[in-house]
């Protein structure tokens, strides 16, 4: 909640620097860069995996099952161990990066967007809108989400779609509540206040005073959330109730991995891995970010800058 | 404030009513109990005669109508599994889940609020980055995961703790553990960035200005307003809890709501699902209620509608 | 400040509820804990044929006879002997001298009520509806210690179903379940309410030989690594259906044949309306393989829908040879004769059905697409899944496959021939006249005839109509605390006798 009392007054470097400039920071703070360069391959591998290796994280031998991990005899894609069907482990995390990143990244943005714009109303206009809106989340809240998963797929069918539906839905209050909370205490400011006597119209209140104010939590929460929707979709994979084989995703290998924690824990062991650094590494990724575009912050990484 | 509360509790009650539609006419969208409880091979005539014992048979609009009823006497009707009453095992199955939930959450919380605030004080710090990497990875830990390895570790191999099962106050350590470190390191964070807002708000900086030179005074002033948001997204995590009791319950084998819940659910014992719904329902209306009073306490510019 | 009184309230019945259970250490050297993936919601006599027999089959409640469980001959129990007086009449004498645990008397009149128990339309039974739906039993005093039972059709499997027939104590509510059932076994169920744990007491007023075990606690634990682990550091003596990944110790992981046995059905629809193309699906799977690599040697490859000691099993068929080759050559066969088999085919598979389930459908799924068949699977949730298995079937029925499993735990072929494998089977997909006459000439006839017309049944159906893939039969594991001296048999998935359990070192 940064107090933009003046938000014109932040200074903006002339734009052909700001992307070198930028890189100087990122480089600077080494955790954010080790987080960009983690990402970044994941992005690559979700784009261009399921072309590399189209077969070899299908590729069955029943011969060498739950083959252990770190052990080159096999040939370098199975030096995180193979699977419980003896498919190479990091063939099937990089193609399954694509599902999980479309999942997680789509249930997120999804929830974000349907919560700020109802959270908004919410926040903003009171009165009978808002306690409508606010009684459909707490029933959306009390609904059990398995039930909601168990339903979607009974009535649509177990698509990728559809899980993303699930996940967005179940999540949708988290952000409506953030975003209200919020509104309530900025539109009661000064530079709020004085917009309205200025006379300003309500969708210019609400889209240049209160909803810049309003992203840095919801981004916060959102990168917070993408860890969370990954988990979530990999407790409904392990219910059934998931995406369904032969497509991967991080959370299906988690789950389907679990019953041999106490035998083979690698089944489970580097998806878990993969999408906990991936979390991390999305939230080291949004700190640098607000620390960045925020006037009141940015000093933290300029002065190293210049030392 | 009264007028508040009969307000909030009637707009709860339509809210709770909706709900309870909702619930039961999607879950009979899931199927019907009639399969999943006989076995597979039942001959039809079997599984009609169950049906038809059950009212299953009967036009869905009947059977709502026939639940209404039942539910102004207070009855929330049989479990189909076992035949007790539904409420009944509910409520029997409540309070092991609240107080799962309730230590979670107090655990979580109070790590949150320390942890969160003094990574605030130098953000890119040491201490920021150590607490931010923990409480991160804490959070994107699937938790079945960490209770099995705790089993695997804390009772198999160290032999320290029971594997599972209720009695003792050490059986309560791994549950509780899987529960609260999900929401622990979420809240950590948000505690966290609402920190570093406050603490660089012209309020603070003022009081710095003025010479306020206790970091007490000044953490006191910033954490108050910094804890809006932390005070929304514990309510979610805590609304969150019977989901998140799930796992634990089922491994551990508590006899708690979220594994009632989910073999009512796997059942379609209707009857049941319904009444742990509405139960939850109205715990969470409960606390949606505390949060707001929370935010009248935190912020006294904020009114209620 | 209500947040405050609320946390020492909670305090308050935290502390309360640890005080109040207390630590339930097992006192009594011979008390023993039995952790099973079990809820066993309703333990009512009439259920026992469901897993619910594990814990009051023959042990709380007796049945009349008893299945050898090595060659599925009924043995006497509370039945002395038997006979066919009348075609459709049977004469049961009684065990004299046998009281229940709440001291009624064990008579012909506790029999016949508990006969009626069953049939009351009242009750929710499962062994009605699992054994008797289309079988009315009508019950008849003769005199205090024998009675008549019978049919309206000649029924020569009584002396087995009589091993069905548990008898509750005849003051046990005749128009309500209970979750405390009474019988004349060696343990009694001390007063509990439903949702309680179980918990199996010797009783002192036992006919036969005193059990060594003196008390039993049953304890459901979902996770299979946590039976294993609270078998493995002693808080639990037997731990059922350990998953094959935690039975790794076989000093106390013993394996056991559970009855039931795995198939995937065909319907007889599309592409899979050809013989050959069936044929050749049984022929591109490498069974060996998949036993080997995803199960392990104690598995059986079937050749038929049940074991080796039921009525009418047939030792002579053999499995289906590996022969991709040929598979191929009966594909392009039936693909001159225009019959579609590029055609996508769905294997309809059940999720969370059993242990490697999912790995054995992929596996499968490979295997075909090595001769040139496009199978896709189609997990599905319980409910969806029965829509598809029992009749009357959804029009148009679609070609696809359907994974299932079945057990056979009673000693007959007649429950599972006529279900899948008659034209007016629930769970038949096809009518083949000259399999349908087999069957019902093998379900009026009795003794060597009736084994050898359902062994001809089934080499029939086999060679002739191909309306399944054959998989395994199945395997459990149990772990077994070293104190314990007992082993798992083939009836132990559904009837778990305590008094069998011997401790070592103490005799």
């Amino acid at each position: 909640m940064s107090d933009m009392t003046h938000p014109t007054a932040a200074a903006k470097p002339p734009r052909e620097h700001a992307l070198a400039e930028a890189f100087l920071m990122l480089w600077r703070d080494k955790f954010a860069f080790l987080s960009a360069c983690f990402l970044l391959l994941v992005v690559i591998a979700a784009l261009f995996g399921p072309s590399l290796l189209p077969d070899q994280a299908l590729q069955m031998n029943l011969r060498g099952r739950n083959a252990p991990p770190f052990e080159l005899e096999r040939g370098w894609l199975y030096i995180l161990g193979a699977d419980n069907m003896g498919r190479s482990l990091l063939a099937r995390l990089v193609i399954g990066s694509r599902y999980t990143l479309m999942i997680a990244g789509s249930a997120v943005v999804l929830a974000l967007v349907v919560g700020t714009i109802l959270g908004l109303i919410a926040g903003y206009r009171q009165g009978r809108i808002a306690t409508i809106i606010l009684r459909g989340a707490d029933i959306l809240m009390s609904f059990p989400s398995l039930l909601l998963a168990l339903i979607v797929l009974f009535v649509l069918a177990p698509s990728v779609g559809n899980v993303v539906l699930v996940l967005a839905l179940s999540r949708v209050p988290v952000y409506l509540r953030t975003c209200r909370a919020e509104v309530l205490e900025i539109r009661e400011r000064q530079f709020v206040k004085a917009a309205k006597v200025l006379g300003a119209s309500h969708a210019r209140i609400v889209f240049l005073h209160i909803l810049p104010n309003v992203v840095p939590t919801l981004m916060t929460l959102a990168t917070l959330e993408f860890a969370a929707v990954m988990l979530s979709e990999s407790s409904l994979s392990f219910l059934g109730l998931g995406v369904q084989a032969p497509a991967v995703t991080w959370g299906l290998m988690v789950a389907d991995g679990r019953g041999y924690l106490a035998s083979a824990w690698w089944l489970s062991f580097w998806p878990g891995v993969a999408i906990s650094l991936t979390a991390i590494s999305a939230n080291l990724m949004a700190n640098w970010i607000r620390t960045a575009t925020d006037p009141a912050q940015r000093w933290r990484l300029e002065k190293r800058t210049r030392a | 404030m009264r007028s508040y509360f009969r307000q909030r509790t009637m707009q709860s009650a339509i809210s709770l009513f909706g709900l309870v539609v909702l619930v039961f006419f999607l879950a009979r969208l899931t199927g019907n109990p009639t399969d999943l409880l006989l076995p597979v091979d039942t001959p039809l005539a079997v599984r009609e005669e169950f049906a038809a014992r059950h009212g299953f048979d009967q036009p869905m609009l009947v059977q709502f109508g026939r639940y209404l009823l039942d539910l102004l006497q207070f009855d929330f009707g049989e479990s189909l599994r076992d035949g007790r009453p539904a409420l009944q095992m509910v409520l029997q199955a409540f309070p092991t889940t609240l107080l799962l939930s309730f230590w979670a959450m107090l655990i979580s919380l109070v790590i949150a609020i320390v942890t969160g605030s003094i990574a605030a004080w130098r953000p890119g710090g040491v201490f920021d980055r150590i607490a931010s990497l923990i409480s991160l990875a804490g959070a994107s830990i699937p938790n079945f995961w960490i209770a099995i390895v705790g089993v695997l570790v804390f009772s198999v191999w160290l032999r320290a703790l029971p594997t599972s099962g209720t009695g003792t106050p050490w059986h309560w350590i791994m549950p509780v553990t899987v529960l609260f470190v999900r929401p622990c390191g979420v809240l950590t964070q948000v505690v966290r960035s609402s920190m570093i807002d406050a603490l660089a708000s012209p309020y603070v900086k003022t009081a710095r200005a003025r010479g306020v030179r206790s970091r007490v005074v000044i953490f006191g002033h910033a954490l108050r307003n910094a804890m809006l948001p932390v005070v929304t997204v514990a309510g979610d995590q805590a609304a969150g809890m019977v989901n998140g009791a799930v796992i634990a319950e089922t491994v551990f084998g508590f006899p708690g709501i979220g594994k009632l819940m989910i073999d009512s659910i796997m059942f379609r014992d209707f009857a049941v699902i319904q009444a742990a719904v509405m139960v939850t329902a109205v715990a969470i209306f409960v606390l949606n209620i505390l949060i707001d009073l929370a935010y009248a306490l935190l912020d006294p510019r904020v009114r209620h509608g | 400040m209500s947040k405050f009184r609320m946390a020492n309230l909670l305090c308050g019945v935290a502390i309360g509820s640890v005080v109040a259970t207390g630590a339930f250490a097992q006192d009594d050297a011979n008390a023993i804990t039995i952790v099973t993936p079990y809820a066993f919601d309703n333990i009512d006599a009439c259920n026992s044929s469901s897993e619910v027999g594990l814990v009051v089959r023959e042990n709380v409640v007796e049945a009349l006879t008893h299945l050898n469980p090595e060659s599925g001959k009924p043995e006497p129990r509370l039945a002395t002997s038997w006979e066919q007086v009348e075609p459709t009449v049977w004469r049961i004498k009684l065990r004299e001298g046998v009281t229940y645990s709440d001291d009624s008397a064990f008579d012909a009149d506790a029999v016949s009520r508990s006969i009626e128990r069953m049939f009351n339309p009242k009750l929710d039974c499962l062994n009605r509806g699992k054994l008797f739906a289309n079988i009315r039993l009508t019950p008849k005093v003769v005199d205090s210690h024998t009675i008549d039972i019978s049919t309206e059709k000649p029924q020569p499997l009584m002396p087995i179903f009589m091993s069905f027939l548990t008898i509750e104590s005849p003051k046990t509510d005749f128009d309500a379940m209970t979750s405390t059932p009474v019988g004349t076994g060696p343990f009694a169920i001390p007063q509990r309410n439903a949702g309680d744990a179980i918990v199996l007491v010797r009783q002192d007023k036992y006919w036969g030989e005193a059990p060594a075990v003196s008390k039993a606690t049953y304890v459901r634990r979902d996770e299979s690594a946590l039976r294993a682990a609270m078998v493995e550091v002693g808080e639990a003596d037997i731990g059922l259906n350990i998953a094959i990944q935690d039975a790794t110790n076989p000093e106390t992981d013993h394996g056991y044949l559970n009855g039931e046995t795995t198939r995937l059905r065909f319907s007889f629809e599309g592409p899979l309306a050809d013989i050959r193309v069936r044929k050749a699906m049984n022929l591109a799977i490498d069974r060996e393989a998949l036993r080997d690599g995803l199960f392990n040697q104690d598995y059986a490859i079937a050749t038929q829908m049940f074991l080796p000691r039921i009525n009418g099993y047939n030792p002579d068929m053999k499995p289906w040879p590996y022969d991709p080759e040929q598979a191929k050559a009966l594909i392009d066969e039936a693909k001159k004769d225009g019959v579609d088999v590029g055609a996508e085919i769905p294997l309809i598979s059940r999720i969370n059905f059993y242990a490697n389930g999912q790995e054995t459908m992929e596996a499968m799924i490979a295997m075909w697409q090595m001769v040139g068949l496009n199978v896709k699977l189609q997990p599905m949730e319980r409910a969806q899944w029965l829509k598809l298995v029992n009749k009357p079937y959804a029009e148009p029925r679609p070609a696809m496959l359907i994974q299932e499993q079945h057990d056979n735990n009673s000693g007959d072929a007649t429950f599972t021939m006529h279900f899948r494998y008659h034209s007016t089977g629930q769970q038949s997909e096809f009518g083949d006249p000259e399999l349908d006459h087999l069957i019902d000439a093998a379900d009026a006839a009795s003794g060597d005839e009736r084994v050898k017309l359902f062994q001809q049944a089934n080499a029939y159906s086999a060679e002739n109509v191909v309306p399944d893939v054959m998989m395994f039969h199945m395997v459990n594991y149990m772990r077994i605390s070293d104190r314990l001296e007992f082993k798992p048999d083939g009836v132990t998935s559904t009837m778990m006798e305590l008094s069998q359990i011997k401790f070592r070192g103490t005799n």
